[in-house]
């Protein structure tokens, strides 16, 4: 089919173009037949521009585009003109100006799509997903891909300008079965023997160390051959850096220089840098995760001190076995009911806590079933430490240290979730959390995994534990973590053997 | 470390050993980070899931609708690698 190359895009027309003659290709959008007149709004990825078919302008191209519907492909040929007075499309950059069509080709046809193309659409993901070609021709999806797209450059751009190198590394490489499930690939020239798809270029880009890189960065795909709970991918896409001769600290203002490029181009937000570095242990302490959500505050409290004498029995045996006792105020939910307190117990029984104590905070006192167990001065030095206020809820969470705080920070979720913390305005929150353990103990195998992988190295001052104490040994790894969601990893390795 | 984690100098030779071995050359003091670019990618588009942001996803049940993949393949393509499927 013979067409015509564009003169403009459909996002580009402006009142200055009035009176040109254009080329425009595109998709039909949107189609209004008001008889003597045919309306078309013409889409590509750059925009929409509306185009006229008039029978009084162009009887011919007129009668054609009685034949048009929604996604044909088509290229017209017209003049740019102002629209008439009180038809412009404020919502629209082209919306002052519409084209009068003199030629019109159809250059395919299509389909009726099984979805509309437009930005609010309700229909299962699988349909998205299994027509993806006309789901990623919405606006949206078309949106997002340019946003990536624009965040590969500035990341490029960010690593080209610091001096790194970027460095392909092998898809086909060697199989190293700690960490998840490695996909393999059969070889054919050696029978029996497998190559692996990268989890990560871990030990490449360490080698590349070795070889005097000194910085070396890659966008690259990456793959682990497990279950899809929870949001994964099989392949993802990782940026991958190393550096020599750096310490954490470098690190840590390196990876702060890129984040505030990236609020800067992407968002228009300025960061503030340094951004706050909590220790593994703070980070579970306070919110219960290790990859906390600071776009709200619900702070836990550590109540053991509170009741260090205590005679109420879980307590008591969870201090005796070195557990934690910690405990978290809903603000202003004081007023939760019986039902609804049963739902929020049952929701964390499910998640393996053995009880969820809960008191309302009222004006002459505390209100709880358990407070038949505590004493005067528990109680005020309780209300004292978590800050409550009258019309709060305090809840309690006892058992072992880190499952129990990991639960609590499940709550503090959950309660933020409740009482609408977050909404679209919110501002981001960015963070470091470092010190990790450097070993993780697998009840089930008996055996320590290291938490990030073999060549983390320790902190020096925890050296002296590695033989006696391997649990109590902090790592120099660390995760940067954005409105609670883990999104880069790392460590200082060990160099020497 | 790796005695702490319950490997032979064997396991470690035949899981890290050419790492081992280059870093008898001259290893510099090294250390880095990896970002996970999808998730990253979906909290700038202001998104709920990585689908959003990557092109071609699959399902939570590790399948690409579109393209009907994982699929099949031909006994001569097994034959050739070597495999059997049992």
């Amino acid at each position: 089919m013979e067409f015509k190359l564009r003169t403009h895009n459909c996002g580009e027309l402006r009142e200055s173009n009035i009176g040109e003659k254009v080329v425009l290709n595109g998709w039909t959008a949107v189609r209004r037949d008001l008889g003597g007149v045919i309306f078309i709004d013409l889409r590509d990825r750059f925009g929409i521009t509306q185009v006229v078919f008039e029978h009084t302008f162009n009887a011919d191209s007129h009668e054609q585009a009685k034949e048009l519907r929604s996604e044909f492909v088509i290229s017209i040929e017209g003049t740019v003109r102002k629209r008439p007075e009180g038809t412009e499309n404020d919502a629209l950059p082209t919306g002052k100006v519409d084209i009068m069509v003199d030629k019109l080709s159809i250059l395919n046809r299509a389909k009726t799509p099984p979805f509309p193309i437009e930005d609010e659409i309700d229909v299962h993901e699988e349909l998205r997903l299994k027509y993806r070609y006309l789901d990623l021709r919405r606006p949206s999806m078309q949106k997002n891909m340019l946003l990536r797209h624009r965040m590969y450059q500035v990341v490029r751009s960010f690593f080209d300008t610091n001096n790194f190198v970027e460095i392909e590394t092998p898809i086909l490489m060697k199989s190293t079965p700690e960490g998840a499930r490695d996909f393999l690939v059969p070889s054919r020239m050696h029978k029996g023997k497998f190559y692996a798809l990268p989890q990560s270029p871990q030990q490449y880009k360490q080698i590349l160390m070795v070889a005097g890189y000194d910085r070396y960065f890659q966008i690259v795909k990456c793959f682990r051959d497990e279950d899809l709970r929870a949001d994964r991918q099989l392949e993802f896409t990782q940026i991958d850096v190393e550096m020599s001769f750096i310490n954490q600290d470098f690190v840590f203002s390196t990876f702060e220089k890129l984040m505030k490029v990236l609020y800067k181009e992407i968002w228009g937000k300025e960061l503030e840098t340094p951004i706050p570095r909590l220790t593994f242990e703070e980070a579970m302490t306070w919110y219960g995760s290790d990859k906390p959500d600071l776009r709200f505050d619900l702070k836990m409290s550590t109540l053991n001190g509170v009741f260090a004498n205590t005679e109420f029995r879980v307590f008591k045996d969870t201090i005796e076995t070195k557990g934690i006792i910690t405990g978290l105020v809903a603000p202003g939910c004081g007023d939760y009911t019986r039902n609804q307190l049963d739902v929020l117990t049952d929701f964390i029984k499910k998640q393996g806590a053995g009880g969820l104590i809960w008191i309302r905070v009222k004006e002459d006192g505390l209100e709880s079933p358990t407070m038949k167990f505590f004493t005067d001065e528990e109680k005020v030095a309780m209300v004292e430490e978590l800050g409550a206020k009258p019309g709060d809820l305090i809840l309690i969470l006892s058992g072992k240290k880190y499952k129990t705080l990991g639960l609590m920070g499940n709550i503090r979720l959950e309660m933020s979730r409740r009482l609408n913390l977050v909404t679209e305005e919110t501002e981001p929150k960015l963070l470091w959390v470092k010190d990790f353990p450097l070993f993780e103990w697998d009840e089930e195998t008996n055996r320590y995994y290291a938490m990030h992988h073999p060549f983390t190295s320790p902190n020096m001052e925890d050296l002296a534990l590695m033989d006696t104490n391997p649990a109590e040994v902090r790592a120099q790894a660390y995760d940067l973590v954005l409105n609670g969601n883990e999104i880069a990893g790392g460590s200082i390795r060990i160099h020497d053997s | 470390m790796f005695k702490t984690l319950g490997f032979t100098e064997e396991d470690a030779k035949e899981k890290f050993g050419f790492l081992m071995g280059a870093f008898q050359y001259g290893a510099p003091p090294h250390g880095g980070i990896a970002f996970g670019f999808d998730r990253l990618c979906m909290i700038f588009c202001g998104e709920k899931s990585i689908r959003e942001v990557i092109a071609f996803p699959k399902t939570a049940n590790a399948i690409s609708l579109m393209d009907d993949n994982p699929s099949l393949v031909s006994d001569e393509q097994l034959k050739e690698l070597h495999l059997r499927i049992r």
